[in-house]
């Protein structure tokens, strides 16, 4: 597709080549069964969370303290209720919003500007790859959770604070992952031509180089938003993340803790919950990988 | 973590099945945390203290069951009329752990290392406590070999209740010469125990004293264990682990009482936990705000449901546990979310306010501080006071509250364990007391009738007169609400029932001289 619009003769090509590679994509994935069924648990609780207005749930804040702990099943409340009496079901639902949400678009600015790192320094070499790339290596030397603890401990607790947190700690492994590609990309002939056409070198990255490392970008990105959620889980267990009354999968299971002899299920909710979602997430992007980029396999 | 954890109940429980543990036995308690130091000049936690009391002796102790103080160490003691000169005879048949004698000497160096800033030895601290318990010292001489004599620069009502606090507990002279800072791993005291091994994060180890004066201790020694996590403290009993476990979680607390294995402790203690409101800012510059959110906050339900009744509600600023100095005629507030809508209309806020609220993941004496803020920000939901929760790690917490709430929050949780009831109003409600002055005011309160009891009281002699002082400072601070009394904590411990000869103590220490396996 990229290599079309090498040559501006050849720009008609762009619409019709796009769609039947993303078809083929498509009969890939859909011969993956793990996938599929990731594809669809995904959809169940992606339009969950988004419908969760809209649902006749009960306020997930409520508190009734001497309706606490109930069990799973338990009348008025399906999943039972947490350490407050709140309503699980409701806590998980909305819960979900929440920690999707902070998955995904930790992921988002993670793979934006890890990318952007790696394709400057694929592309540009010398001084340039040199001096992101050893800066990216620091960011690599430290333990992922320490450094995200310390970034919120500077920052402050707090949902917003513990996506940017996540964020950066994910940055060096799109730049790794991109700037690899990247540098095999640029010796390649349509970026030679393109260079012999005297198209800016502006031009050269973002139309012909990155298009081509998309596959890569995205590959990455679904492979690391079940991780992210699960970080973000990881700080909000350890109370960093969302504040109080905010559900979110993780400061439930964090809460649920001090109750897992007497009330096993407020973990196990959210616990399931996060597990599902995220075991959904990594068939699912085997699955892109496979269909993308078949060389990986 | 998890696996290690596991690792090490699987060891344990595999040393437990070679036998039940019988007489030969040392007791295992479970602690909450790894211990700071055992130097009990140096500690301020009462985890600390729960080890050094059975270390050290002081030259008073308070009584079995009471913050009353009995003789120890001095044998009896004679105080001045003007309540300057303190005069203590000490016992004479007792030596340290290292076998030197206990004398007037050693008891004078144990001041002097902590309030002389000229003495060799006051750099082996710092001393946190003890300026504001023994400040008012002017001078400790040695009369003769067993008599030692305490002059004070003003009199000082709560000095022999100080005297009494783990702070004031004496160590050996020559240990301190010996390892200079260091004696806080290498404690010797007169104690019924005595130290024997101390590795980090694993156990304090200590061995029943022979001679001790007071009766040598029935079981061979005692270890604690640093358990943080609650539930891990709570397997650990159950497995074999642990012979007594304290601060057990409050679900936990109501299961233990009905399983016949194991023996549950109760105790309310001199503990109030409260949230101190910014009385320099709106809302709660306003009193009509204060008295509305002290009606709005269903405290029963949370010692009772969130708590699980290991607290009981607390009415004002001073424990009900410190007996006489505690007011019983204080009306306390009602829960009357009706009443706290009407007050907060009066006061102008009927259209809601937004305000922020300090909480702490945790913390000594702070109970479940983020359910317990969770259901106080339910409750002030219903009377349209929005809490926006900030959460803090205990230490960056107190960081935070400590230098005072302007501009940052309009109230913020806070707990406070006393020995003595002068402690926690004259560090938190005086004008004198502002962060800005060094003290605990962080919500700014200022009342000078108020101020003016606290400082009479602290000098007042006759107990008659400073508890009818006590009793008139309870009922303003009530009234002008620059808290909200939310709970004081009833202490606990889970034991297995072969363990006798153990009572929880007022004072949240944990003395462990008279255990003893049951046959």
């Amino acid at each position: 597709m990229s290599a079309a619009t090498a040559s501006p003769d050849q720009t008609p090509d762009d619409g019709v080549v796009a769609p039947r590679r993303g078809a083929t994509t498509w009969r890939r994935l859909k011969r993956n069964r793990l996938s599929v069924a990731g594809l669809i648990v995904l959809a169940v609780v992606v339009l969950l969370a988004l419908l969760a207005p809209l649902l006749p749930l009960i306020d997930p804040a409520a508190t009734n303290p001497a309706n606490r702990l109930q069990p799973i099943g338990s009348e008025g409340h399906l999943l039972g209720t947490d350490h407050l009496g709140r309503d699980l079901l409701s806590r998980l639902i909305w819960g979900g919003r929440t920690s999707l949400s902070v998955g995904v678009f930790a992921t988002l600015i993670a793979a934006s500007i890890g990318s952007l790192i790696g394709l400057v320094a694929g592309f540009f070499g010398g001084a340039t790859d040199n001096s992101l790339m050893r800066g990216v290596d620091v960011l690599m030397a430290f333990p992922y959770l320490l450094l995200a603890i310390a970034l919120v401990a500077v920052l402050g607790p707090g949902l917003v604070n513990a996506m940017i947190a996540i964020s950066i700690v994910n940055i060096p492994f799109f730049a790794r992952a991109v700037r690899g590609t990247t540098v095999s990309l640029v010796s390649s002939e349509y970026v030679d031509a393109a260079r012999a056409l005297a198209f800016s070198r502006l031009r050269i990255l973002f139309r012909e180089v990155l298009p081509n490392v998309m596959p890569t970008i995205i590959i990455t990105m679904s492979t690391t938003v079940g991780w992210m959620i699960t970080e973000t889980a990881g700080l909000s267990f350890l109370g960093l993340g969302a504040q109080p009354p905010t559900s979110d999968w993780g400061a439930m299971l964090g809460a649920g803790r001090e109750f897992i002899t007497r009330a096993p299920h407020v973990m196990i909710v959210p616990g399931s919950a996060i597990f599902l979602v995220v075991i959904s997430l990594n068939f699912v992007g085997d699955g892109l990988r496979d269909a993308l980029d078949p060389r990986l396999k | 973590m998890l696996a290690t954890a596991l690792v090490a109940t699987l060891i344990l429980a595999a040393c437990g099945e070679d036998g039940e543990a019988g007489s030969d036995d040392p007791v295992v308690v479970g602690q909450v945390a790894e211990p700071a130091s055992l130097d009990p000049h140096v500690v301020t936690a009462v985890n600390d203290f729960r080890i050094n009391i059975n270390l050290y002796d002081g030259l008073v102790r308070y009584a079995a069951d009471s913050l009353e103080v009995e003789p120890a160490l001095a044998v009896d003691w004679t105080i001045s009329d003007d309540g300057t000169l303190y005069t203590f005879e000490l016992r004479e048949d007792v030596e340290f752990h290292d076998g030197t004698p206990f004398d007037a000497e050693v008891v004078k160096f144990n001041f002097d290392r902590m309030l002389d800033e000229d003495h060799p030895y006051h750099d082996t601290g710092p001393f946190p406590l003890a300026q504001q318990f023994y400040g008012h010292l002017a001078e400790v001489r040695v009369v003769d070999e067993h008599t030692v004599e305490f002059e004070l620069s003003s009199p000082f009502a709560p000095f022999l209740s100080n005297l009494a606090y783990p702070t004031g507990l004496l160590i050996s002279q020559a240990a301190v010469e010996a390892h200079g800072e260091d004696v806080g791993r290498n404690p010797v005291g007169t104690g019924p125990y005595v130290f024997s091994e101390w590795r980090s994060n694993e156990h304090v180890t200590l061995e029943r004293n022979p001679d001790y004066w007071d009766g040598a201790p029935e079981v061979p020694g005692v270890v604690f264990r640093p358990i943080t996590e609650s539930q891990t403290r709570v397997n650990e009993l159950m497995s074999g682990g642990a012979d007594m476990i304290v601060e057990v979680p409050p679900d936990d607390v109501a299961a233990l009482r009905d399983d016949p294995d194991f023996v549950v402790g109760e105790q309310a203690g001199p503990h109030v936990w409260f949230l101190i409101l910014n009385l320099a800012e709106p809302p709660f510059d306003d009193v009509r705000m204060r008295r509305a959110i002290n009606m709005a906050i269903d405290k029963e339900s949370i010692v009772n449901d969130v708590l699980q009744g290991t607290a009981t509600v607390a009415h004002g600023p001073i424990a009900e546990a410190f007996g006489a100095a505690y007011n019983p005629d204080i009306d306390p507030y009602p829960y009357d979310p009706d009443a706290a809508r009407e007050l907060i209309e009066e006061a102008g806020y009927g259209d809601g306010v937004e305000v922020t609220f300090y909480v702490t993941e945790g913390g000594s004496g702070m109970l479940d501080p983020v359910p317990m803020g969770e259901a106080i920000q339910a409750d002030l939901r219903d009377v349209g006071i929005d809490a926006r929760i900030s959460t803090y790690e205990w230490n960056s917490f107190l960081d935070e509250v400590n230098a005072g709430i302007e501009g940052k929050a309009d109230m913020a949780q806070m707990a406070w364990m006393t020995a003595d009831p002068d402690t926690l109003p004259f560090l938190t409600l005086r004008s004198g007391a502002w962060p800005d002055e060094g003290g605990f005011n962080s919500g700014y309160y200022a009342n000078e009738r108020v101020d003016e009891l606290l400082e009479a009281a602290q000098v007042e002699v006759d107990e008659d007169a400073r508890i009818a002082m006590y009793h008139e400072m309870q009922e303003i601070v009530v009234e002008d609400a620059p808290w909200v009394f939310v709970a004081s904590w009833k202490q606990n411990v889970a034991m297995s029932p072969r363990i006798e000869g153990f009572e929880l103590h007022p004072s949240f220490l944990l003395r462990l001289h008279d255990l003893r396996w049951a046959d």
